[in-house]
Formats: C-alpha cells, structure tokens, sequence
C-alpha cells in the first residue's frame, strides 16, 4: 500500500514536471549567431547557459546569454518553459552567485531587435525573440524537452 | 543539584562560552587577536595583494570584451559589480545568558569584476559584534563594537569550466560556509557545526571546475594553503586563531533526475589539517541538497579527528544538522532545522548540544527578507534543562547600478 503510494506520488511529480513541455509550442524561438555549431540544444543545456554554469560553448567560444527585461513577457514565458523557474528564484539565484561567486546575470538589451542584432553580431551569443521578431540574421536552434 | 550557572562555569570557566554556542558556536574574536601568532604586517601585506587585484580590475579594461566592443550593461555606470547586504538580527537568548538578548547590525559589500577569463571577487564586512565572529581578515584592529573586516578576495582564472584555478583569501567549501549569506539563507541563526569543525577559510590556491552533461554533472574543488581555525583553550574558552597546512578536496555529484528535482546535489570532501608540531586533524564531511515544487531539504555532516599522533586521535569533533523547508506561497516560506554538536569527545557531558528551530522567511521582493525563528535547544545533552529562544531578522541586499 505504502509503496503504491510513493509510486503515485513519483508519478505525480513526473507528470506535473513533464507538463510543462506539454502545453502549446511557446511563443519564443531561441536564437544564436550563424556560425553556432548546435542545431537542436536541450533545454537544460540552455538552463546552464543562461545560469552561467557553462561559460563556454564546446569549441571555446565564450556563451554571451542575453535577457530581454524582467517584465517583458516572452521573459517570463521563457523563464518559466525554459529554465524551468519563477522570476522572483531567478532573483535569488542571482543574488547567491553574486554574493558567493561573483557571477553577474545575463546583461539586459531593452528589446527583441536589439537581442537579435546582438546574437548577429556576437559567435558566442544565445538569445530568445518572439518568432514573429524573428529574421535571417540569425540562426534559430531546436529546443529539446 | 548544581544549577545550570554552576555546571557552565565548573566546565567551561565563563558563561559567555555558553552564550557564543547558544548563537552560532563562535567565538570572542577580540580574545582571538591577542593571541594570533602571524605579525599584523603580514596580513596587512594580504590584503593589499587582494585589494591590488581589485583595482587592477576596475581599470581601463572595464567595459571591453575580447573582441573590443561594448557590451550592454544593463546601465550600469560602474566599471566593476558592485553589490551588498545589509542585515539586522536578533538573537533572542536564554536563561543562561549574561545577555539576554544579542543584537547585530552588519554590512556586507561585494566587489566583484570579469575579464575574458579571469575574475575578480572580495568580499568585506562591517559589524558591530565582532566578538562573534572569527572569520576574515581585520582591516583595523577590531573595537569592542565595530570590525570592519576582509571576508574573501580571490582571483579566478578560467581555462576551461571544468578546469579553473583560484588564489586568494578564500573559505573552506562546506556547504553553509559558501552559501550563507543572511539574503538567502532561510534561518536567522547558522547551524551549530558552522565555524565549528572545519575551519573557516584558508589562504591559499584552489583547483576547481563544473562539468555538466545533458543531464547532472559534478563539481570538484581541490584546494591546499594555510587555514584558519578558532582554537580553544581546553577545548572551551577561545584562546586565539590556529593556523595550519592544510589540504582539501570536495566533490558534489548533480544527479541527473530529468527534472524531477530541481536540485539534487550529494557532496562528499575531506581536509587533512597539520601542526607545526606535526600533530594533524583529519576531518571529513557530507552534503545534500534537495529541491523541487517548492519543497527542499539540506543537510550537512561534518566530523574530525583531532590531534592525531602515530596514528591515535586524541579526541572527535562531530555534527550535523538537517533542514526541511518548504516555500507555502511565492514569497513566504517555511523551514525546521535539527542541529547536533558533540564539539569535544573527551567532555561528552559538557560539549553536546542539540537544538530544534522552526521558522518562517517572507520575502516580499528577494532583495528584502524579514525572518522569525523559535528554537529550542538542549546544552549539555540533557544534563541542563532545554530552554526556549527566538531570534528575528531584516536583511536588504542592494546592486549599484
């Protein structure tokens, strides 16, 4: 009985977790520079970058994650689909790795077209548009669950 | 029956040990100068290294990355980050106590600095109750209510992520020691084992890297320098600082749990301390860190082996604490801790003390905390009746823009 019921609540916390996948597709595309090595990157691998786990792309380039402002809401979606998390954790994420590390946030561009110009102009960039925003320039990547 | 005053003077000659323990097992730093045996010089030539470092940082270089242009700073209209708390606390005492209440206002200022590969970080702290607080280095010689001191400056290099080196003024990698910070800590008090079994910081180099895969990684640290460490006089009344070698080495696991937990670290480290006399400690801890949907728990383990020679230790120290918490809305959380000490084996009558905390944090933006714990604790392991406490805090964190 007992084990039924840790089995039912695992089940509970996988399905809800995996809901988050399940909704509709976002209203975002995550872009990076032309020359991006990576067509498809999982989530998590996002997660590190726009944490700043992971400074540097496999070839060594250096990850320039960029933010659009807190109150924009491809943000919020973003932080929520994506990085899996609230705007007020990220916040305090943030402050333990500046108090502890030293490590800042992603820097902040007030708008998808500066994002993008950003991402086009930069090897190392990672950013998120709405994919309506979205253009040539630059190169959208595959967001796997 | 003797009273609990008498038993705490009979084992540990004054009762403001008893106090130190009751809040964050500290000890009187003031008593800790007096008997430091490394000349006021040399640390002062330690933090002129660190502060050189620091302005090294804030120099022209400041807003270039590799490829020479600006990068996007949020605005900000300093060459370096600079960021900072400030606290309040008070720490509701006891029976025991000479003073029945201890109150604390304390700042702490981040300076922090990135170039291409190598970054910059110090960390200094002002409080009004230095006797408290054993850790750092003094950049004045402390006044009975005013310290202001270096808490860390490091300079990092990174090579690769999983491959970075640091030297500086650095802390020991527990757990609690890295992450203590009052902005995001839940509890208004630090767990007992806190400062009291590993030493605080050392000065010196460390290893270190990160290596995440498409799911979970692992982190290892591997340090070596001279440590910092409040010695006892008797094992009870604060004599002064120990300084020894010492060599160490961390490793934390992030289980791969494809997002089940948010967070589901395990650690294991282990530190070999050495005398000038030869004798050495070895100590070895445990980690875990747990969370998901707003539910977490963290706990920690922390043993040593003291005065070793030939191979026979001549006492333990040892604890451990656990805390579950639990966030009940976006801003306001909850939280149990169960602490326990044994901080000298051969007085296990006298050095044991075990303590239960309930709390709540509410955090109406998360730059601002305002926390209330109630505790009860048990000195002695039961020799001494338990007693009841309870212990507030107001903690803002700033960033200059």
């Amino acid at each position: 009985m007992t084990r039924r019921l840790y089995f039912l609540l695992a089940l509970c916390l996988v399905g809800d977790r995996s809901g988050i996948s399940g909704k509709n597709s976002p209203s975002f595309v995550v872009i990076v520079h032309p020359s991006n090595r990576f067509n498809t990157l999982r989530r998590s691998q996002i997660d590190y970058l726009f944490l700043r786990k992971v400074s540097r792309w496999p070839w060594g380039a250096e990850a320039k994650p960029i933010d659009l402002p807190v109150h924009d809401a491809i943000r919020q979606e973003f932080t929520r689909e994506v990085l899996g998390t609230s705007e007020s954790q990220l916040e305090t994420y943030w402050i333990d790795q500046r108090s502890t590390l030293g490590l800042v946030p992603p820097d902040v561009v007030p708008d998808a077209a500066a994002a993008k110009a950003f991402v086009a102009a930069r090897p190392g960039a990672i950013a998120y548009i709405p994919a309506a925003a979205l253009d040539s320039r630059v190169k959208v990547v595959k967001v796997e669950p | 029956m003797p009273t609990a005053d008498a038993l705490i003077r009979e084992h540990c000659g004054t009762r403001r040990y008893a106090t130190i323990l009751r809040f964050c097992g500290v000890v009187p730093f003031l008593r800790l100068r007096a008997a430091c045996s490394r000349p006021v010089h040399m640390r002062c030539i330690q933090v002129a290294i660190l502060a050189c470092c620091q302005a090294v940082a804030t120099t022209g270089w400041a807003q270039q990355d590799q490829t020479g242009e600006s990068i996007p700073s949020g605005g900000s209209i300093l060459p370096l980050d600079v960021a900072g708390y400030l606290s309040f606390r008070h720490l509701n005492g006891n029976t025991l106590d000479e003073r029945p209440f201890y109150q604390e206002y304390s700042g702490s200022l981040f300076l922090s600095k990135t170039i291409g590969r190598w970054r910059f970080h110090s960390e200094f702290n002002a409080s009004n109750s230095p006797e408290f607080d054993s850790e750092g280095i003094h950049l004045f010689p402390p006044r009975p209510s005013l310290s202001l001191k270096l808490d860390n400056g490091s300079v990092n290099y990174n090579v690769f992520d999983w491959l970075q080196g640091t030297a500086g003024f650095l802390f020991i990698p527990t757990y609690w020691r890295e992450h203590r910070y009052q902005s995001t800590t839940l509890s208004v008090d630090d767990p007992l084992i806190d400062q009291t079994i590993f030493a605080t910081a050392f000065t010196g180099i460390m290893v270190h890297g990160d290596r995440y895969f498409r799911e979970g990684g692992f982190s290892y640290q591997l340090y070596g320098g001279i440590d910092q460490e409040t010695a006892f006089n008797n094992n009870v009344i604060t004599k002064g600082v120990e300084r020894y070698r010492a060599l160490g080495g961390k490793v934390v696991i992030h289980m791969p749990t494809n997002r089940v937990f948010d967070t589901f670290d395990l650690g294991v480290q282990r530190l070999h301390q050495q005398d000038k006399d030869g004798t050495r400690d070895e100590l070895y801890g445990t980690e875990i860190h747990l969370e998901t949907h707003g539910a977490g728990m963290l706990a920690e383990f922390a043993h040593s082996s003291d005065d070793i020679v030939h191979g026979s230790r001549n006492h333990i120290r040892q604890g451990y604490y656990i805390q579950p918490s639990y966030r009940i809305t976006r801003k306001l959380f909850a939280f149990a801790r169960y602490d326990r000490l044994n901080l000298d084996s051969r007085f296990a009558s006298t050095n044991r003390l075990a303590r239960q905390l309930l709390g709540l944090t509410y955090r109406p933006v998360p730059q601002l905390s305002f926390k209330v714990d109630v505790d009860r604790d048990q000195s002695q392991a039961g020799t001494l009746p338990a007693y009841y406490g309870a212990s507030v805090g107001v903690i803002y964190f700033f960033h200059i823009r």
